[in-house]
Formats: structure tokens, sequence, C-alpha cells
């Protein structure tokens, strides 16, 4: 990051590798357009390195570019129509798995994209950052900018809900005990 | 929510879809990092020196460890003198509408106007350490520059126009930055709707006025309260925006006059002074003279005369050719310092008198 600030830009290459896939997760769990979260996570990325000198080193990094890319993908998200609103499939890039593995994940995904899209975007944001980021309550929490408690709460509502509309038999405990 | 075993197998439902959902569809594009590289590259094309520093200063403001990339030192002395160069240029010209003053005894006499040859500026010139630096980032005068967004526009200005910046970061500016009373008169912010004026910043780019801003006449001048008093007046802020002003100052045949001018200004005449038409008038060579004269001089500082020059009509008086003769005449002069002569300049019968005449 120093080398960055002081005029290495190559050096910021290493930040975008290691944060790049699981902000792409999210925007694309966020947004449920392909496009849309490959254009919001690299608007972020170059935002942050823009915006590096204002960055907080007491801060994590993640908290921060998370807060870009989240600002970017509800700015692409105003500028859809609300109709095309994370309800249908995409055209999903082909996956290394077999066909019969590859249809049953397509229809894992858009059941959940379905199921999500009922969700409010605070919920949505909770189930993406945990289950498709794989981040702590902590992280989360310092992520959205609110507390653990908070979030640990509004995970559990939010899976609640889900898991209604998915038809599982839906309690809302998240899978994982602590963090 | 059910019992403890039954919760866990629901919770074990849905987490099985999350992971079926995981990594479907969100594959990254193969070309995601070069493109955002590139799109890196080409923001960093676009920093302004301004940012550059800013983003170099960055790391020991939030307490990280620094890497030196060469050139820093550089960099930070030609920012920092341009950025305090910049703020004092500002600072000056919307305070003063720009005085041209040659040099040392310009309160007395006018001599040829000597034309300045600006040094380049040398490491030896602007000597500042990292300690001198951090001082400087860390002060409220480089936190107020940063925070007004005009001062940040002339700075970007300053930094692609390679003749301003050569202006403004000329030893004279430097050393000027250091003058306590610049500083003190840099706190004043009305005068900041000045810099809107272009023709104000054309005339920063002459090497004469940097030549004339850094000489001790000059400053000396803005010791003067009622100095300071009159080019912060509204009044000579509205007259310094009038179309042709900035141009009358920026004359270079008119510096010397000026230097003259300013040097027996009190805050009474600065409005006059910022008119146009008597802009033109100050060319005559003669009034000039007359006006650096002593004792006239000391005339200028009372305030009955002032004020009588400050009328509308004063201009057109200092365009009469008869009134700068007269004012050659030690006999008028004489009688100029007569002792109820400003009152009796009021008088009725005296402009009957004159009416007659």
């Amino acid at each position: 990051m120093v080398r960055c600030l002081g005029g290495d830009h190559g050096a910021f290459e290493p930040l975008v590798r290691r944060y790049e896939r699981v902000l792409f997760r999210v925007a694309f769990r966020l947004t449920g357009e392909y496009e849309d979260a490959r254009d919001a996570t690299q608007n972020a990325f170059v935002k942050a390195f823009e915006q590096l000198h204002r960055f907080d080193g007491k801060r994590r990094f993640f908290s921060w570019i998370y807060r870009i890319a989240l600002n970017e993908c509800l700015n692409l998200r105003r500028a859809r129509r609300p109709q095309e609103s994370l309800t249908e499939g995409f055209a999903a890039p082909d996956t290394q798995a077999g066909p019969f593995e590859a249809f049953a994940q397509t229809e894992a995904r858009r059941r959940i994209d379905r199921a999500m899209a009922h969700l409010t975007f605070e919920y949505r944001e909770v189930i993406a950052l945990r289950h498709f980021a794989d981040l702590s309550y902590e992280q989360i929490a310092d992520a959205i900018g609110v507390p653990e408690k908070t979030v640990k709460s509004r995970l559990f509502s939010a899976r609640q809900r889900l898991a209604g509309l998915l038809g599982v038999t839906g309690d809302a405990n998240d899978g994982t005990e602590g963090n | 929510m059910g019992p403890k075993g039954t919760d866990q197998q629901d919770a074990a439902g849905l987490d099985r879809e999350f992971d079926r959902a995981r990594d479907e569809g969100s594959e990254l594009p193969p070309d995601f990092t070069a493109t955002v590289m590139q799109r890196v590259g080409t923001a960093a094309q676009r920093f302004s020196i301004l940012t550059r520093w800013t983003r170099r200063a960055a790391p020991s403001r939030y307490g990280y460890a620094t890497v030196s990339t060469g050139g820093d030192t550089l960099i930070k002395k030609v920012l920092i003198a341009t950025a305090a160069a910049a703020a004092i240029v500002l600072g000056i010209a919307l305070w003063t509408g720009y005085p041209p003053v040659p040099g040392e005894g310009t309160e007395a006499t006018v001599g040829a106007a000597q034309r300045y040859q600006a040094k380049q500026m040398t490491d030896k010139d602007v000597v500042l350490g990292d300690a001198a630096a951090q001082t400087f980032l860390q002060s409220e005068g480089f936190d107020r520059l940063i925070k007004n967004e005009k001062a940040r526009a002339f700075l970007k200005k300053a930094s692609k126009d390679p003749q301003l910046l050569s202006a403004l970061t000329s030893p004279q500016f430097v050393a000027l930055m250091r003058e306590q009373r610049v500083t003190e008169l840099l706190a004043k912010d009305n005068l900041i709707a000045l810099m809107r004026h272009p023709e104000l910043l054309q005339a920063l780019r002459r090497t004469d006025f940097v030549d004339a801003m850094h000489s001790d006449a000059f400053l000396a001048l803005l010791t003067k309260r009622d100095i300071q008093a009159a080019l912060t007046a509204r009044d000579f802020e509205a007259a310094m925006k009038a179309p042709g002003v900035a141009q009358q100052f920026a004359a270079r045949d008119l510096q010397p006059q000026y230097a003259a001018l300013l040097s027996a200004l009190n805050a009474g005449l600065a409005p006059t002074l910022a008119r146009a038409d008597l802009m033109v008038a100050f060319r005559d060579q003669a009034l000039v003279d007359a006006l650096s004269n002593v004792q006239l001089h000391n005339l200028l500082t009372d305030s009955a005369l002032v004020s009588w020059l400050s009328q509308a009509n004063a201009a057109e008086l200092f365009a009469d050719g008869l009134f700068v003769d007269a004012l050659r005449q030690v006999e008028f002069i004489d009688a100029l310092k007569a002792d109820g002569f400003s009152s009796a300049l009021h008088s009725t019968g005296f402009e009957a008198a004159l009416s007659i005449k």
C-alpha cells in the first residue's frame, strides 16, 4: 500500500488479486447481474486506488473497499429498471463441472436468486457476506457498520425468511457455530 | 424454532442450498485483473502533482512505514514551495491588486524601472527537510489551503503552467512565505473572491511582479494598518473587479508610478486609485514626479486632503495638465500645506470664485 501511494501503481495488483473474488461474489449476489457485478467490482477497485490516500490503515481494507463496492452496486441498481432486479437468470459463463452437476448448480443458483430477490437489501447483504463471501460476524459488522449483535439477529431473520422462500424446513440458525 | 437437533438439520438444509449455489455463475472474467490494472494505470497518469504529493504524504499521516521511491525530496520541495508561494500570491494579489514596488527608497523618489531577471530556484534556495515538510503539512495554513476549493483549483492550474510555476517557485516567493506579516494577511478570506478575476492570474506570470512584491518597500507597506484596511474594504474590492483595472495595474510602464503612489497611500485614497480613468492619468510622468515629492507625499497623509482627492472629480483633476504643472511648483505645494487650505477648498466662497473664473 505504501509503495502504491509512493507512485508504484503496480503494487496495487496483489490487493486486487486478494479481494477480487470475494468482492465480485458479493456484488454478484447484490446486483443479480453478471455484468453489473463485474463493473461494480472493477469500479470499486479503481476508486479505491484513486482514494487510497484517504484509507485509514487502522481499519480493515476489506471493510473499506466493500463500502465502495456496495455504493457501486447501489448506483448500478438505481440505474437499472426495477423489474430487472434480481429476478431472472443470466448467461453464466461455462463452468468446469459436468453437465448434470452444472445443471444442478444452475438450478440451485436460480432458486437462491429468486428467493433472495424477495429479501430486503439488508437481508441480502448479510446473506451474501456470510454465505458467499465467508466473512465472520465481526468482519460483517465492520464492513456494514453495525454491531456484531445486529449482524447476528439480522442474519437470523434473513435465513429464516430465505428458508421459508426456498421451502426447506426452515430454521434460521447459521449453519456454522460462532465465527 | 424447534429442538436443537432439528434446528441443526434445518440449518444444514439451507446451507446445502448455499453450497450448491456458491460458485455457480460467479466466476470472474479471465481478464478481470488485467482490466482493473489497466484502468488503475490510466487513473495514475491523471493524478495531478498535488494528488501525488498528498498520496506520498498519506503513509506518514496514518503511521505506515514509508518507502522511498526516489524523487520524493524534489517533488516535496517543488510542491511545498508551490503551495506556499501560491498561497502568498493569492493573498498578496487579492489584497493589493498587484502594486509593483521596484525597490528601496521608493517612498520618496522614483527611478527608472528595473527589469527583474528571475533566477531559477535551486536546491540551496529551498531547504526543506522531512521535519519542515511534516510541519508544513500539519500546519493550519496548509489545512486551510487544502480545504479551500479555489486555492486547490489554483494549485492545480499552477502545476500545469510552467510559466506560472516558475514564478511561484522563485526564491523570492519562498522568502516571502516566511514573512510573518504576510502570513498574517493570508488569514483574511474576504478577498478570495478576487481570484475570479482572470486578468489578475495572468499578471501573476510576470517576473517583475515577483520582484516588486518581495521588496522591502512593499513589505513595509503591507504593515500599515490603514493600508490593510483600505485594501480589504468592500469598495476597493469592487473597484478591483472593474473591467480594465487589472490590466492597468499590469501595464509595465505604470509600475514605478504605483510604487510611489502606494507608498504615499492611505486608506481613503485606495478606492480612488483603483479607478481605471485615474490609472490613465498616472501615465503622466510629471504627475508621478510630483507625487513622489516628499512634501506632497506628506500631504497625502492628511485626511482632509485625501478625502477631497477621493471624490469623484479627483480623477478629472489629475487628468488636467494644469494641475500637474501646479504640483511641480513649490508655491503651490506650500499653499497646499497652509493651515486651513483644505477647509478653504471646501468653502462655498472658493467654489464661487472658481465659478466666476
